[in-house]
């Protein structure tokens, strides 16, 4: 790798170096701006989303508790409204029977003739609404008024500005659909046997003949038994009656249709069934009454009774125009809507429904109660039991474990019988409720889940104690109203749906603001990230033709300074490098210019210096050979001769004479050669001839002579080989011949007594020569200057010892062409050991 | 029959030192003072055992006396030792690349002469043999 850095270019390096410190950074900026970009955007993104959605959530939970509270709170206040209403109806109906009761102990006083009997009948009216003419709808689903009602329906604005905030009219309620109706249908004078003496009708319902009232049959619907209840009244004592008419049947539980008389297999006659409200407003009536009656007392002796025979229309008249509602009364009462009021006696029977056919009446043919709508098993009871139904509810416990799991008797729907008693009508649960309300004459409401529809149901005592009405706390009996509790509360129904609309709508648009605020973010982001892509595209290009402009710069001149390098190096020193600039780049040139001229000047000089040395060393060669050669002609007369001499002569002495001669002339020869060696080395032309040479016998040969110099001198000159020496040794012979005579030579030449030794050793890849002797020694700063040339030892002119002072440093010099080394160790007195290590390869 | 040598060299000493020695050892030996006298007296007598052929010669060299007697047929065979004060190693080798049998030192004994008459005479082809 770093072998590769190496390798590379300067410009490679620059534009490398360029990248790393600019383009990098900027990339990381790059990266960084974005990231944050990024992170920005996710966020306010995600902030945006999730403030729409907790203030959507929060909105929405807002309009949820205002719409549930709404709810409670109208609920409680419409429960409370209704409540109110429905004792108010209670109060109005007790003062109502209340004031019956001064009508007929008003009557009492009269004198019994029809006269007087009229003049009072006839200021005894009150308005009832009339409902009008009734049609069935073009569908035939319902029925409809058959003139249009022509209700005043202008509006009245505030006179006074004041008064202009919430200011509400409402028009007359039901004013013009009132009429005066009689409030009695008649007036009897009975006397103490029962008979009726004077009798004045003011409607034709009951019979206008005279008769014998003490008998059931000659009474209202047969069903009457007062005059027994008469005899035991006391002056001043009022007796008054339950409701009696006879009950009028209905087939329909619901409008009276064709479509419902199909479904019900009876024929559609309308005007046969009960009249039912708006469901059938041309069915046959319940035609009640309520009977007062007071002894008429003259001078303290009753002499017969006064009976006041009340239309029972001005009772039902409290709650059949009552409407739970925004709308307070309504013309005619409507069942199916849910909204409606009832009335019930003492005993838990009906005697006020907008359907006549739940009114408890007579069956006029056996003076009885007519069977009320029985639940199920009731019914099932008595027909099984065969006893008649009086007999047989008289076994029967009132409110017998009321619930709307039970169910109503299908066979008397079948005859079309549904009078209501609460006390048997087990089907419905809320009839022990008003019971409970209204035992201890109170009054209350609860809620109830009737006919699919949760309903607030309310009952209130009829606070009126006349007669046997004062037997119990519960008076006349009490009124119900049933109100639908969505009514109460579709205000806040209303504003809840509204809410909700307001919010999904605000939702929505707080979605879309999120959508647009990411959308707008992450285009913006984009846009941020393209421009910042490309700014830094832009820049990383221009950084990198920066760097490559600077760099080919840089390089150019680099590569045309080394160029001009190259040239001088590779020997044309005249060139000179051409100046471009005066920067650091140009006094680079200067230099290098100024170093060619000095290299330049230099290579002249040393050019000079050269051949004047090789031509010296070529004289001294010259020299040096003809000098070996004129020294050599004489010496060759004087070595010859003198040993001719040295052969031939007999006289001892001048043999003598010849032999030092001779030895002279010798040593002199001796020292020519190791001149000219020494001078051979020196000129360098010194060449070893390495031979794959036999060890041993050199050896051999070597030590032979040496031995016999040494044994002359009383000596001994012992080998030591290493074992394993090598039989050959690559080397040059003559040289390592001439080394090992120079240092066995010197070793006897330098030894006075004792022995020498030649050891050979074996070491790695090498081979160690050593000479030892037992001679006078070296001394240490003597071994600095051993091997020096025509150095000898200190004594040399004074002993006998001769040598030319070049041996040992011709030695050294071979073993040193050898690629070996050469050494000495010794100390005076003790001897000295010349080694020399050669390579053995 | 003795051997016969001649002796090619312009120094007289060395001339004289030779001769004593060859005769020492039993040789007949002649001598010429030069180059050309040699060539002269090998053309008319070629009949040595040995020719001691001095190198640096005033009138032609020991090397041109050598070329040319290698030339000529009739003494291209003549074992000639170069008799020379050239001691130099490589030197000597030239000797015997131009055709010299042996190369013979100056200063030369006895010894060295005895070895280097025998290394010729040992050598295989001597005209006398053959013939």
């Amino acid at each position: 790798m770093k072998g590769y850095l190496t390798r590379l270019g300067i410009r490679t390096k620059l534009v490398a170096l360029f990248v790393a410190i600019k383009v990098v950074p900027m990339l990381l900026l790059a990266l960084l701006a974005w990231q944050g970009v990024t992170r920005l955007g996710r966020e306010v993104s995600d902030r945006s989303s999730r403030m729409a959605g907790s203030m959507r959530d929060t909105v929405g939970e807002l309009s949820d508790v205002m719409a549930k509270e709404s709810v409670r709170a109208l609920d409680l206040k419409s429960r409370e409204l209704i409540e109110r209403l429905t004792t108010d109806t209670a109060l109005a109906v007790a003062e109502f029977l209340k004031a019956r009761d001064n009508d007929v102990l008003l009557a009492a006083a009269l004198e019994p003739t029809a006269a007087d009997f009229e003049r009072f009948l006839r200021n005894r009216t009150r308005a009832l609404v009339v409902p009008g003419k009734w049609v069935l709808s073009g569908d035939g689903k319902s029925w409809m008024q058959e003139t249009k009602q022509t209700t005043r329906s202008e509006t009245i604005e505030p006179d006074n500005p004041e008064n202009k905030l919430d200011f509400n009219y409402r028009p007359p309620d039901l004013s013009s659909l009132r009429e005066e109706r009689p409030l009695y249908h008649e007036m009897t004078f009975v006397d103490l046997d029962g008979l009726e003496r004077v009798k004045v009708s003011a409607t034709g319902l009951l019979s206008r003949e005279l008769r014998n009232v003490a008998q059931k049959r000659n009474t209202y619907a047969c069903a009457e038994t007062y005059f027994e209840d008469l005899k035991r009244l006391l002056p001043g004592e009022i007796y008054v009656s339950d409701v009696i008419g006879p009950y009028v049947r209905s087939h329909y539980y619901g409008p009276v249709t064709p479509e419902a008389a199909e479904q019900a297999k009876v024929p559609f006659a309308p005007g046969k069934e009960a009249y039912s409200g708006r469901e059938n407003p041309l069915g046959k009536r319940f035609q009640g009454i309520i009977r007062w009656a007071t002894p008429a007392v003259r001078n303290g002796k009753t002499i017969g009774y006064v009976t006041l025979a009340l239309n029972h229309d001005h009772v039902m008249s409290f709650t059949d125009n009552l409407m739970p509602t925004e709308a307070r009364y309504t013309p005619i009462p409507d069942a199916s809507n849910g909204n409606y009021a009832f009335m019930w006696d003492y005993r838990d029977r009906n005697i006020a429904h907008p359907r006549h056919q739940s009114i408890i009446g007579f069956n006029p043919k056996t003076g009885d109660y007519e069977t009320p709508w029985l639940e199920a098993s009731i019914y099932k009871g008595w027909k099984q039991s065969g006893k008649s139904l009086r007999k047989y509810l008289e076994i029967v416990p009132a409110f017998d474990h009321q619930s709307r799991e039970k169910k109503p008797s299908v066979e008397l729907i079948k005859e079309g019988i549904r009078g209501l008693d609460g006390r048997y009508l087990n089907f419905a649960p809320q009839c022990q409720g008003w019971y409970d309300l209204t035992k201890q004459g109170g009054s209350g409401s609860f809620a109830i889940l009737w006919s699919g529809v949760w309903k607030l149901t309310t009952a209130a005592t009829i606070p009126y104690f006349t007669g046997k009405y004062g037997k119990t706390p519960r008076g006349f009996g009490y009124v119900t109203i049933g109100a639908n509790v969505d009514e109460f509360h579709k205000a806040a129904t209303l504003t809840k749906a509204l809410l909700d609309t307001r919010v999904n709508v605000y939702s929505t648009q707080m979605k879309q603001t999120a959508n647009d605020t990411h959308d707008m973010i992450f285009s913006s982001m984009s846009k941020t990230a393209w421009s910042l892509a490309g700014m830094t595209t832009l820049m990383i290009v221009l950084v990198i033709l920066i760097a490559v402009w600077l760099a080919n710069m840089l390089t150019g001149r680099v590569t045309m300074l080394s160029g001009g390098l190259q040239k001088i190096e590779q020997g044309d020193l005249s060139f000179r490098i051409g100046k471009t600039s005066d920067d650091e780049m140009g006094l680079l040139a200067d230099s290098i210019n100024r170093m060619a001229d000095s290299v330049q000047s230099s290579f002249t000089h040393l050019e000079g210096a050269r051949q004047r040395a090789e031509e010296a060393n070529r004289l001294k060669s010259v020299f040096l050979a003809s000098m070996s050669h004129e020294l050599r002609t004489p010496l060759n007369g004087i070595l010859g001769f003198s040993e001719l001499l040295k052969l031939d002569l007999q006289d001892a002495e001048q043999r003598s004479f010849a032999e030092t001669i001779h030895s002279s002339s010798e040593h002199l020869l001796n020292l020519l050669n190791d001149l000219l060696d020494l001078a051979k080395i020196e000129a360098g032309r010194m060449e070893l001839k390495p031979v794959p040479t036999e060890l041993k016998s050199l050896l051999v040969t070597v030590t032979a002579v040496h031995r016999a110099h040494a044994e002359r001198k009383g000596l001994v000159l012992t080998e030591l080989y290493a074992p394993d020496l090598p039989a050959t040794l690559l080397c040059d012979p003559t040289r390592l011949v001439q080394i090992l005579n120079n240092l066995l030579n010197n070793a006897v030449k330098f030894t006075a007594q004792g022995s020498i030794k030649l050891s050979v050793e074996c070491l790695d890849h090498a081979l160690r020569f050593a000479v030892s002797d037992t001679g006078i020694g070296i001394s240490k700063d003597q071994q600095q200057r051993i091997f020096d040339k025509f150095h000898q030892a200190d004594n040399f002119l004074t002993s006998e010892h001769t040598g030319t002072g070049l041996g040992l440093a011709l030695a050294r010099e071979f073993v040193t062409l050898m690629g070996g080394e050469m050494g000495i160790e010794s100390e005076p007195g003790k001897g000295a050991s010349f080694f020399f290590i050669v390579p053995n390869q | 029959m003795s051997k016969r040598a001649l002796i090619v060299d312009d120094t007289e000493l060395n001339r004289k030192l030779a001769i004593a020695i060859l005769r020492r050892e039993g040789w007949e030996a002649e001598q010429v003072a030069c180059g050309k006298a040699a060539l002269a007296l090998l053309r008319e007598d070629c009949n040595f055992d040995i020719v001691l052929l001095d190198i640096r010669m005033p009138d032609m060299s020991g090397e041109e006396v050598c070329s040319t007697l290698r030339a000529d047929p009739r003494t291209a065979t003549i074992p000639l030792i170069a008799y020379t004060a050239h001691a130099l190693e490589d030197e000597l080798q030239g000797f015997r690349d131009i055709g010299f049998n042996e190369v013979l030192v100056k200063p030369t004994n006895v010894e060295a002469m005895r070895a280097a008459l025998a290394k010729v005479l040992a050598l295989p082809g001597r005209p006398e043999e053959q013939g």
